[in-house]
């Protein structure tokens, strides 16, 4: 139930929030560095914009991954699986971790919430780069942690049965419509596609990318937006003929201004946020990821700094590096 | 930093984990504490035990009186902790527990926060699929939580099959045992009705020790399903032809001692056709619900080793219990 989900509750943001939580994240990371780093070594950090584009990137390759998958796995996977990228990423930073890795985590543990069966032997087989014992044991390695930076937050609820629900509805209440609804189906799914690389599904309910998913299918059908508005009419109940109109209550015909708005926002921002990656990002992506290894090879580096700051700083306060959480005790008998 | 979670003693252990009580040094509260089993290499294979990622997916979504809590998750490295509510016992020890004497409105008690519990998984769309005695857990306040989630899930995926192979057999709906890979929320009420039976009865009602002897035990009591009552059984995949040995006795015979209104409840429970078979809201809104005697108060429950707490309260003036009970308007 989306209502009381943590989905909801945990993990939705405006798109306000979004921009500020993950300059946080950013921001936070550059700090710990800050007093023992040089100048030049600064600029090598990435911004968050950089940092979102690298997503991008990646979330583009990872759906190529998904539909080349063997055994075919079902929409929900891929859904699922970038709702847990684009969170963990809220939390983690692209320099401090490996952010193709992250996504392989997050595909092999969104099998495992989805109920799609694969061992880790066949799934490390769908990878092409790298060695499978290798990515097997880095992939494992994740799960718990991944698991944690999404505060055990593991229902994501996904558009694609809202999805097939309204489109049932439609067909059993709309019975004038003189073509077949499920002439939309394939670009709607293209939608779908593309919303994947936007932030909608941090902003918004699936039920509503689901409208948004149908409006998208009927324009590309020619339809007017008409249809969908008729559509949520009687979803909501209200009459249409004009002796019944009168009683119609102002909340319901505001419940449903909103809701129109609502989905041609969403189809907006879907449309604005999905730049299909060129060639030229695939370019810069190469570029990013070897600022990263650099960044990544250089943070031991920084790290050794703080703990002489430290030292030299008399030992005051707790050792930088050293993991904080409660060690838990394995005394498994 | 100090440990949160002081071990008191072990508890127990399952196939995947080993349980142990503890203490919870931020709030003094006792929990228990489920450590997933890594155990050998082989199991650990994978990764993270799906039971337990199942557990901590439904779990960290709903959170009702008669479901068990899932306080925290402590994560480390491969193997992971779950801390829950600590509850005092099981209805299996209840059940087994022959000092222990359970009266009609202790029944009717446990039968309710049953109801509700379930009623609430299910309204969030979740099957419990292992319903038993043992998952019924029950504390010393008199609280009945639904416990092991380790085979639940979301249900209603038009497309999706699940499979039968759940459900402890004696629990077992008579689809699941035909074979059944679509089912709802049909499969938890015929557990429910067979744990009120267990819990008159004192036995298992159906025994079975095969899936075909299942099958009849069931019709046995039950007698056997027509084509009238139950349209589809045929078209199921491992659908067997079952002649009942003799005439069945009768609920009315088998549980002698209990109120027709009960009866009617678990006759309305295990209905061979799992879409005519009761929901967890229309039984709650049972005649049996209605009728005296009501249910008794949660602390007047009897655990086992502890005398039924004595009755303080005084009874109201009509002389029916202050009991706790559904309102109906």
């Amino acid at each position: 139930m989306y209502s009381t989900s943590t989905q909801k509750r945990e993990w939705t943001y405006t798109p306000e929030k979004l921009a500020a939580v993950r300059l946080e994240t950013n921001i936070k990371f550059r700090e710990k560095y800050e007093s023992v780093i040089t100048p030049e070594e600064l600029e090598l950090f990435v911004t968050p914009e950089e940092e979102l584009r690298m997503q991008r990137s990646i979330e583009d390759a990872a759906l190529k991954f998904a539909d080349k998958f063997r055994p075919h796995i079902w929409p929900s996977v891929k859904w699922t699986a970038l709702a847990f990228f684009k969170r963990a990423f809220l939390v983690w930073v692209p320099s401090d971790t490996s952010i193709r890795m992250v996504m392989m985590g997050c595909f092999y543990l969104a099998m495992k919430i989805d109920e799609f069966y694969i061992t880790i032997d066949d799934f490390v087989k769908n990878m092409n780069v790298g060695d499978p014992r290798q990515n097997a044991e880095r992939i494992l390695k994740l799960e718990p942690e991944l698991m944690k930076v999404l505060n055990y937050n593991l229902t994501v609820h996904c558009p694609y049965r809202p999805f097939e629900g309204h489109l049932m509805d439609m067909k059993t209440r709309m019975l004038l419509l003189n073509f077949d609804l499920e002439s939309i189906r394939r670009d709607s799914m293209r939608f779908f596609q593309n919303a994947l690389q936007t932030d909608v599904l941090l902003v918004y309910p699936p039920s509503q990318i689901a409208l948004a998913a149908i409006n998208f299918g009927l324009h590309a059908q020619g339809k007017s937006d008409e249809i969908l508005r008729e559509f949520l009419r009687k979803m909501i109940g209200i009459e249409e003929d004009s002796w019944s109109a009168r009683d119609v209550r102002p909340e319901d015909l505001e419940k449903l201004e909103k809701t129109v708005t609502r989905v041609n926002h969403i189809m907006r921002e879907v449309e604005k946020q999905f730049v299909a990656v060129t060639e030229q990002e695939r370019e810069n992506h190469k570029f990013f990821q070897s600022r990263l290894s650099q960044i990544q090879n250089l943070l031991p580096i920084l790290n050794e700094r703080r703990k002489e700051a430290w030292r030299a700083g008399g030992c005051i306060g707790q050792e930088p590096g050293l993991v904080t959480e409660a060690p838990v005790d394995s005394d498994d008998e | 930093m100090s440990k949160r979670y002081e071990t008191i003693r072990h508890l127990g252990e399952g196939q995947f984990a080993n349980v142990y009580m503890a203490k919870d040094l931020e709030t003094g509260e006792v929990v228990a504490i489920k450590k997933i089993k890594l155990g050998s290499r082989e199991e650990a294979k994978d990764g993270i035990n799906r039971t337990a990622i199942r557990e901590i997916k439904l779990l960290k979504e709903i959170h009702h009186d008669n479901i068990i809590t899932l306080r925290d998750v402590i994560g480390h490295r491969t193997s992971i902790q779950l801390v829950f509510d600590f509850m005092d016992t099981d209805l299996e020890h209840v059940v087994k527990d022959q000092s222990i004497i359970l009266s009609p409105s202790h029944i009717k008690n446990i039968t309710m926060q049953m109801l509700l519990g379930m009623e609430f998984l299910h309204t969030h769309w979740i099957l419990h699929r292992d319903l038993k005695p043992n998952n019924l857990l029950l504390n010393n306040m008199g609280r009945v939580k639904v416990t092991d989630f380790g085979l639940a899930r979301f249900f209603g995926s038009p497309n999706r099959n699940y499979t039968h192979q759940v459900v402890t057999r004696w629990y077992r709906a008579p689809e699941l045992l035909f074979g059944a890979r679509s089912y709802g929320v049909g499969i938890d009420i015929w557990s429910i009705g067979c744990i009120i039976a267990e819990l008159l009865l004192r036995n298992p009602i159906f025994p079975g020790d095969s899936d075909i002897d299942q099958l009849v035990k069931i019709f046995n009591v039950l007698g056997c399903p027509t084509d009238e009552s139950w349209p589809t059984m045929k078209t199921m995949n491992s659908y067997v032809n079952i002649k009942p040995q003799n005439e069945t006795p009768g609920l009315n015979f088998i549980f002698s001692a209990a109120p027709q209104d009960l009866i009617d409840l678990m006759t309305g429970m295990w209905v061979f056709d799992p879409v005519k078979r009761l929901t967890c809201t229309q039984s709650l809104q049972m005649e049996y619900f209605r009728a005296q005697p009501y249910c008794c108060l949660d602390e007047e429950l009897p655990l086992p080793n502890k005398k039924p707490a004595k009755r303080t309260r005084r009874l109201e003036e009509d002389g029916s219990h202050p009991a706790r009970r559904l309102i109906f308007d």
